[in-house]
């Protein structure tokens, strides 16, 4: 049995429930015959890959959903054997290349090169063209982009790019320049409520409308998260009830723990009780700067509003850190470290106040 | 003939035709063309170059190739003189014989054969020195002169007394021996782990001590080259047309050989080779001596922990492993034996340490002092004498050495010598100065400008453990300005960042780690929390340790950079603790707290790990690793895990479990010890996803379905690697070995 996330995935353009005049925009320009490079972003569970999937559809008919996994092995320069796992049909492969971490060049240029030196059999029915997609483009190196750039230009005839990432700001101009962008913005929560009805429905189920609209709230604008929250809560208990509790995974409340840990005291015992949590998250891939961000929101909630700029300022100068750095835990524990100077600080300066 | 080493091939050339001999020469090497030569001229003076006198030997034909092709192959006019060409050779190969039964010690050898070999061990140094001498003393009186003798074995200690070892250490190793062989209780051998620096007079403490507890030692030494067994083995196979096959060489490994010793050793006595020595030394009791340890066993240590579990079952005498300290970033004796084998083997361990610089002055006072009084040297004046001493790092034997070489005529007068006399005049002038190793290079951080004064002869490149290193790093010293006149003060709207100088570099001890700078950092990282004790402080240190991070992220610049690192977190780290400012402030509360090994690497591999087991074992759903867990699998294992397959669930469920108490106290951590073997891993950061390893999984999914209901436990049930230690079996096989030695 697959999630529900799998099972009502909407398969074409036409089916897509919301943002439903970009789903138009798309058909028409697949229907124009020329395709450029498409870069699509926006955050996660907004349906960005759904929509490629429906694009693609669009493109080649139902083939595309002939799906098959593959190993690709390559060998850097350095002779080093790399693996990476594709998912493809006969009109598209789709590949994370930043599985391969800082290898991830030898695998852009190698699969570009092996996809687009193939013409398309058929071409007078279908597009003479293939797809190429990349997912987590934001994730990969500079080398990376940058080779992908010149790949881009050079089988511009044999070969689409379409690159899936959450946000352009790591994406460098060039790249941004030689794609069309489609953003997906997340679905707004009336619309989540909407949908977690259908999907409701077709399951079954009857939702109460009040737990959707909390399950919506909750799930701050990710649908997937949504759909997996509300197939949580029907295992957690059935019939609905309007106001039962809305799971969460378990990371996230060990991490909101953490962060009341930091706020209750601020020591350098405390500091490596929280190291020791910290380490725990990251041996269970939790990536270090959703730790940021979940620890950075969490203190938030707890801080004045004078802090709440010193605090976030902060967050930013070690999460820049976090990314150009080799070792998260380091950034990771000087930005708690600096948060609780700060707010020892304030709660100092308060009670200096008070008397 | 009673018994032979030598396979026996008699040639009874009189009889035999000539075809014969050259069939049989051309078996033997790649000399064809010259056998048709010999071939052609043994028809003429085949039988009167082999006299009847050799009728009676045992005659073996593998003459040496280079003597004897050379003998063939020379022209017709070489051949004139025959007769002399073979006994010659045979007298060569005779002798070759008679130095190999070193090899030969098997306990059927007749008394003959032994005498004999004595009187040739005897004869030995007699044709060395080209003149037969007969008494011990006119002996060294020639060596002596000839003066290319090492001190350091010339002066070995002979007494307990002489000893430069600590008096409590002799006394530990001598209360072992003692207890050790004299009670004796079964199947548990008494293995001792005598560990400490080369140099220090470990194996010179046992062989006094053996003697004078009236021990005997047998000793393991490396066999030196599979060649010499091996020939000695083809001759043994008495079939000479097999000759050409001595390529197949039947030696066994470095390992079987030493297991081999260990229970030949403890069956058998050893040969009483020395008949005068034998008659005196009556012996109470013998141990057995390893030193050497067969190389083989530090690529595979488990394979010396299984040997020395058998012997420490059916082992009769005590044994004594003797390692040296010597590598530069990690503890050989570590490395061989982890803690914990060490507690499985009841291993004892003795730690000899560093000799003190006053007990090395005394002995290199003491030697250099008989050396002047035979009239050779000079006495080296005490200066130098303290600064080879203190230079050598508490290596007697490199100290010897040195002042050996000190004392020579033509290198007394070197530069460098003076002017560490004239450095140590100017330090002696300090008050009260305690002798102490680190002393000059504390000296040189005081005043930088004297610091290429730094080289003694025979100065020792002195090492540092990781331990050792961090140690000095987080309870550092400052010394009083005021002694080191360069120091200046900040500005007034500075002084709080105002400190007083360091006793020490701290790129100087890192460097003695000869660890890289950022796996340093991470062991800083790691342990400099406790060391501080305000917020305030702990959040420039943190800062500090980010900004080391930051600086050597840059793949191409990280070669330059790695040095800096290091001297931004660990002068960070220093300048960040507040509350020791001046060199009078003193630690409060700071007693001596255990270190730890750094976590960052096990999480990290960890991680990668199950990341790699997550994108393995949700192929099908096609999510990229970070939906994938920090979404779909958490939820997985809130709505309905049982519904996928086994390995998927256990994977759900180790990967979804946090430690429940939310107060749990730094889980896992890993101690730092003294001498921790630590292997400086390589760059982390290229993750190594092509090693999706299907036996982890496999392994993983096995385990867990183990402790499936085991909910606390989550990060340490790897697979039960360790192996169990089945006692029954291996004793059998023990008892097996022991019968193929009886016959």
């Amino acid at each position: 049995m697959s999630l529900w996330v799998d099972k009502y995935r909407p398969t074409t353009l036409a089916k897509l429930d919301y943002h439903k005049d970009q789903a138009a925009h798309l058909k028409k320009l697949v229907q124009g015959g020329d395709f450029p490079h498409l870069l699509v972003y926006g955050p996660s569970g907004a349906g960005k890959k759904t929509r490629v999937m429906c694009t693609l559809r669009e493109l080649y008919g139902s083939g595309v959903e002939k799906l098959r996994i593959e190993h690709n092995n390559f060998t850097t320069p350095s002779n080093k054997k790399l693996e990476i796992v594709s998912i493809s049909s006969n009109y598209h492969i789709e590949v994370n290349p930043s599985d391969v971490g800082i290898q991830d060049r030898v695998v852009i240029q190698e699969l570009i090169k092996n996809v687009a030196q193939v013409n398309q059999l058929d071409s007078s029915t279908q597009k003479d063209f293939k797809v190429v997609v990349l997912t987590e483009v934001d994730r990969l190196s500079r080398d990376a982009q940058h080779a992908l750039r010149r790949t881009m230009e050079k089988y511009m005839s044999t070969c689409r790019l379409i690159l899936v990432c959450n946000s352009t700001s790591k994406v460098i101009p060039a790249i941004r320049s030689r794609c069309l962008g489609v953003r997906v913005a997340a679905p707004s929560a009336d619309e989540i409520v909407q949908m977690l009805q259908t999907v409701c429905k077709k399951e079954g189920l009857n939702l109460p409308s009040e737990l959707a609209r909390r399950i919506a709230d909750k799930s701050q604008g990710n649908l997937r998260r949504a759909l997996l929250m509300c197939e949580a809560c029907k295992v957690q208990q059935y019939p609905f009830s309007a106001d039962q509790d809305v799971s969460e995974p378990d990371w996230e409340v060990f991490l909101r723990d953490t962060a009341s840990m930091i706020v209750q005291e601020q020591s350098p015992r405390r500091l490596l009780e929280v190291r020791g949590r910290l380490y725990e998250l990251l041996s269970h891939c939790i990536p270090a700067d959703v730790i940021m961000k979940g620890l950075l929101q969490e203190l938030l909630q707890n801080c004045d509003g004078e802090l709440k700029t010193e605090v976030v300022q902060s967050a930013a100068h070690f999460e820049h850190r976090l990314q150009s750095g080799q070792k998260a835990i380091y950034h990771i524990e000087a930005f708690v470290a600096r948060f609780m100077a700060i707010y020892k600080r304030f709660l100092e300066e308060g009670i200096a106040d008070l008397f | 003939m009673t018994f032979s080493p030598f396979p026996v091939f008699r040639i009874d050339l009189q009889a035999k035709p000539h075809e014969e001999i050259g069939l049989t020469m051309d078996d033997s090497d790649d000399d064809v063309s010259i056998v048709k030569v010999t071939q052609a001229k043994s028809q003429r003076k085949g039988a009167s170059w082999v006299t009847p006198s050799f009728d009676d030997f045992d005659f073996e034909p593998s003459l040496p190739s280079s003597k004897s092709s050379k003998g063939f192959s020379q022209s017709h006019s070489q051949y004139s003189q025959p007769k002399s060409q073979p006994k010659k050779t045979l007298q060569t190969k005779l002798s070759t014989f008679a130095s190999r039964d070193d090899f030969f010690n098997a306990p059927s050898s007749s008394a003959s054969l032994s005498r004999k070999r004595q009187r040739e061990q005897q004869q030995v140094p007699a044709h060395k020195l080209t003149s037969v001498v007969k008494s011990e003393a006119q002996r060294r009186k020639l060596k002596t002169a000839l003066s290319t003798d090492l001190w350091s074995d010339q002066y070995q200690p002979k007494k307990k007394e002489d000893l430069a070892v600590h008096k409590k250490k002799v006394e530990d190793i001598w209360s072992w021996l003692k207890e050790r062989t004299a009670r004796f209780t079964k199947h548990a051998a008494p293995i001792l782990l005598l560990t400490g620096p080369p140099g220090t007079g470990k194996t010179a403490t046992l062989k006094i001590l053996a003697s004078e507890l009236r021990l005997e030692i047998q000793e393991w030494s490396n066999p030196a080259t599979a060649a010499g067994d091996s020939d000695f083995k083809a001759m043994e196979q008495a079939d000479w047309s097999e000759r050409s096959s001595v390529d197949v060489y039947s030696s066994q490994s470095q390992s079987s050989q030493f297991s081999n010793f260990l229970l030949r050793a403890n069956k058998y006595q050893a040969l009483q080779l020395d008949l005068t020595a034998s008659s005196t030394n009556s012996s109470q009791g013998k141990f057995i001596l390893v030193e050497d340890i067969p190389n083989s066993f530090y690529r595979n240590p488990e394979e010396l922990h299984n040997i020395l579990k058998k012997y420490r079952r059916c082992g009769h005498c005590p044994l004594v492993l003797v390692v040296s300290d010597t590598s530069t970033n990690s503890s050989n004796a570590q490395r061989l034996f982890p803690p914990d084998v060490q507690v499985d083997l009841r291993l004892e361990s003795i730690n000899v340490n560093p000799v003190a610089p006053t007990m090395m002055v005394k002995v290199l006072n003491k030697i250099a002092s008989q050396e002047a009084a035979q009239g050779r040297f000079a006495a080296p004046s005490a200066r130098v004498v303290e600064s080879i001493a203190m230079s050598s790092a508490g290596d007697v034997r490199s100290a010897i050495n040195a002042l050996q070489f000190a004392c020579r005529q033509d290198t007394v007068d070197l530069n460098q010598l003076r002017t560490i006399q004239k450095r140590l005049k100017k330090e002696s002038s300090g008050s009260g100065r305690r002798l102490k190793y680190g002393s000059l290079a504390k000296q040189d951080s005081g005043a930088s400008n004297s610091t290429q004064h730094e080289v003694v002869i025979g100065a020792k490149d002195t090492t540092c453990f990781l331990f050792h290193a961090l140690g000095k790093i987080l309870y550092f010293k400052r010394g009083d300005p005021a002694e080191s006149g360069g120091h200046q003060k900040l500005p007034a709207h500075l002084s709080r960042h105002d400190r007083d100088p360091l006793l020490f570099t701290p790129e100087e001890i890192v460097e003695k780690t000869h660890l890289s700078g950022e796996y340093f950092n991470t062991f800083l990282h790691q342990n400099y929390v406790d060391f501080l004790s305000s917020v305030e402080d702990v959040e420039r240190a943190a800062e500090y340790l980010s900004d080391a991070d930051l600086l050597s992220a840059q793949y191409t610049s990280r070669g330059q950079l790695q040095d800096y690192t290091v001297s931004v977190a660990t002068r960070g780290f220093i300048h960040s603790d507040s509350s020791i400012c001046r060199h009078t402030d003193s630690r409060k509360g700071h007693g001596w707290r255990p270190l730890h090994k750094s976590q960052w690497f096990a999480t990290q591999k960890q991680s990668q790990q199950s990341k790699a087991a997550a994108m393995r074992l949700f192929r099908g759903y096609h999510w990229v690793p970070e939906t994938l867990l920090t979404e779909i699998v958490p939820y997985i294992n809130l709505t309905n895990p049982t519904l996928h397959d086994p390995g998927q669930i256990s994977f759900v469920q180790n990967v979804c479990q946090f430690s429940r108490s939310s107060y749990a106290l730094r889980p896992g951590l890993e101690k730092l010890d003294e001498k921790s073997a630590v292997d400086d891993e390589d760059d982390t950061d290229e993750i190594p996803t092509a090693s999706m390893n299907p036996a982890f999984n496999a392994s993983q999914s096995l385990a867990r379905k183990d402790n499936a209901g085991d909910n606390d436990d989550n990060n340490d049930d790897l697979p039960s690697s360790q192996t169990q230690i089945k006692t029954a079996p291996v004793e059998e096989e023990e008892e097996f070995f022991i019968e193929e030695f009886d016959d």
